[in-house]
């Protein structure tokens, strides 16, 4: 299992190194001159060249990129004029709000998805099942940010059950339970996608074990209903799951732009979103780096999960 | 003991001494029009301690009978007409709930292939104990000593380490004992073996026969072996039961079926078996043709159009089960019976 782990942990790092290539670049592509923005248009031609200077932009590319990576092994990610703060202090900042609505919603998703493809699958064909297929549907043609401001108009406008926005966080002033009830409709926003998505992948995953053989053998011995799914159909079925909730927490990163700026969730897609509005050029590259390695890692993760609940994959 | 002395044969048919018996079952799959009769009219019986065959080719139904019989049949499936009785309870009747605590203690499974029929993301320890605990109420370490000790029983060396294995860390024969071990685990009168060596090579398969067939003496189990061979029945069966599509064609005691098979399906059975095991270069005698499709079923007798020995009745007439010569010991579904009596030559206007 070790050594398993380490192969995959050397594999990351290829993928990390090219992703600090691509938010690099990014600011390469974009045209115009960073002086000219970060001065504006006014200044004068020796404030520019005396930034140029500071920054490094007069030398060959490959130098900058140099200069880059090493700022970036320094926590330095660059200055962040939206918010006339370092880009790394933004995101830290917020970083602990977008990972607790992104957790909050995979678990919603996981555990949702999972119970709703399981009831499902036991009685395919069923009322119910066609029931989850229409949700499911539903669920995953709608965009997040419409979902929002549907949950938002009746539960925040109309019955004014819940806050719409405005969260302190959690070291605000309002405390843990109105930080809960904050959390609710931007929760079940960015969860609903992949909920959908999981519970389509545990009916299929569940439908493909529960004929088994293993599973009649189970039966054989007089295994009641709820067990053979519990123990023995869902712990089969949980490969295929797990791969698709991996893949979804790092959509979730993403999908927490648009959630976060519905909601006004203080957070790092929330300060894209507001960095992508003034072309702030180093906290976008700071956000895309971050979000992407958190991919990364979370992959990594799943690729362990995947290890312990298939025995046979520690082998390859 | 009765366990330990072959009950007399004749005894074994009467239905009063059976511990398991099937009659008239039969199993469709599908609704209305749609619906397809796989099992038609199947009885059989079998007697504490005594083994039964059941022979043919796949697809004639001896799975869907045993699976019916444990009320194990797959989504679709169901039981048109019939009785399943074991010790006279008839267990169509059963609730879900009451048919689950007949499975494993009254009538256990062997199924073929060992890897597939064992769970391979929980331990043998884990996956054997599970009734034990959860519905046998012992506990974990009641549990674990007599998972060991069924371990033992069926060979398996190292028994107590053998618990934390998963089932692809064991050898072929090795699973196909530690399912056998768990068949067993909660001493069932009957245990259906659905081609237990199948999957296995031919010295491993011999060494499994000899097992289920030592377990079931020392036991006092009641047998029943699905087979598609004829040569697996020989050596471990008191009588055989002959299927073709979805009926019993013949019953005997497994050395008369040998001696004097009177179906020719049965006939065709054991030619293609004697062919391997007398000369190995002559070339195999399969029966030709193929089973008939039990969604076209064929008029009059199901194996009409491939027997050597066919007339007008057997394509007008479905033939009933009856044993005219040897006083019910042993029936067969049959118009022209030609292996009783009969010459080849009465039997002409045949296909070849």
């Amino acid at each position: 299992m070790i050594s398993f782990i380490l192969n995959r942990a050397l594999q990351i790092i290829p993928v990390i190194i090219g992703v600090t290539l691509a938010t690099f670049l990014l600011a390469q592509i974009i045209p115009g001159d960073p002086a000219d923005v970060l001065l504006g248009s006014m200044a004068s031609e020796e404030a520019r060249q005396q930034l140029r200077l500071s920054l490094g932009l007069n030398e060959p590319i490959y130098v900058q990129y140099a200069i880059y990576l090493k700022n970036l092994l320094h926590g330095d990610l660059g200055q962040s004029f939206t918010f006339a703060q370092p880009v790394t202090q933004v995101i830290v900042e917020r970083l602990f709000n977008t990972s607790l609505l992104a957790i909050a919603a995979i678990i919603l998703a996981s555990v949702a998805g999972v119970a709703a493809g399981t009831w499902a699958a036991l009685k395919p064909g069923s009322l119910r099942d066609q029931g989850l297929s229409v949700v499911v549907l539903f669920f995953n043609s709608m965009p997040s940010f419409w979902l929002g401001l549907v949950l938002i108009l009746t539960f925040g406008l109309h019955l004014r059950l819940l806050p719409v926005g405005g969260m302190q966080g959690a070291t605000g002033s309002s405390g843990i339970g109105s930080m809960v009830a904050h959390m609710v409709l931007p929760t079940i926003t960015l969860a609903a996608w992949s909920l959908a998505v999981i519970a389509r992948m545990t009916r299929s995953a569940i439908l493909d074990v529960i004929n088994s053989d293993y599973i009649r053998t189970a039966r054989s011995r007089g295994v009641g209903e709820a067990r053979i799914v519990l123990r023995h159909a869902l712990p089969n079925a949980m490969p295929s799951v797990i791969t698709v909730i991996g893949m979804q927490m790092g959509f979730l990163l993403s999908g927490a732009v648009l959630t976060e700026t519905v909601f006004s969730w203080p957070g790092i897609g929330l300060a894209m979103f507001q960095a992508i509005s003034t072309r702030d050029i180093p906290l976008i590259q700071g956000g895309i780096l971050v979000l992407a390695v958190a991919f990364v890692l979370i992959n990594f993760a799943v690729d362990i999960l995947y290890a312990y609940f298939n025995p046979k994959v520690k082998l390859a | 003991m009765m366990m330990f002395t072959k009950p007399h044969p004749a005894q074994t048919i009467r239905s009063s001494d059976a511990v398991f018996e099937v009659k008239d079952l039969g199993v469709a799959y599908g609704r209305d029009a749609a619906s397809v009769q796989v099992v038609n009219d199947v009885s059989l019986s079998v007697g504490r301690g005594e083994a039964l065959g059941v022979v043919g080719e796949s697809g004639c139904g001896k799975s869907q009978t045993m699976l019916a019989a444990l009320g194990l049949l797959p989504r679709g499936g169901r039981i048109t007409s019939g009785q399943v009785l074991l010790e006279g309870r008839n267990l169509v009747d059963l609730s879900p709930r009451e048919m689950r605590a007949v499975r494993g203690s009254g009538i256990a499974l062997i199924s073929q292939d060992a890897l597939t029929s064992l769970n391979p993301a929980m331990t043998i320890g884990t996956q054997m104990a599970e009734p034990m605990i959860h519905y046998g109420g012992m506990s974990r370490s009641a549990a674990r000593t007599r998972c060991i000790e069924l371990l033992d029983l069926v060979g398996i060396p190292g028994a107590a380490t053998r618990l934390a294995s998963y089932p692809h860390e064991l050898s072929g024969g090795m699973r196909q004992r530690a399912l056998i071990a768990m068949a067993i685990s909660a001493n069932p009168k009957v245990l259906i073996a659905d081609e237990p060596t199948t999957a296995l090579d031919v010295t491993t398969q011999s060494q499994i026969l000899r097992l289920i067939d030592s377990l079931r003496k020392e036991l006092g189990m009641a047998l029943i072996l699905i087979t598609h061979d004829l040569g697996v029945v020989a050596g471990v069966a008191d009588r055989v039961a002959v299927l073709y599509a979805g009926r019993v064609v013949e019953t005997a005691e497994t050395e008369t079926l040998f001696a004097s098979p009177r179906h020719p399906y049965t006939k065709a059975l054991l030619d293609t078996i004697s062919q391997l095991e007398d000369e190995v270069s002559e070339r195999l005698n399969p029966i030709p043709g193929l089973p008939p499709d039990p969604r076209n079923p064929v008029q009059g007798c199901p194996f009409n159009p491939r027997c050597d020995y066919v007339r007008d009745v057997c394509r007008a007439e479905l033939p009933a089960l009856a044993d005219s010569v040897e006083g019910g010991r042993h029936p067969v579904r049959c118009h022209v019976d030609p292996f009783v009596g009969l010459s080849l030559t009465m039997a002409s206007g045949g296909a070849r």
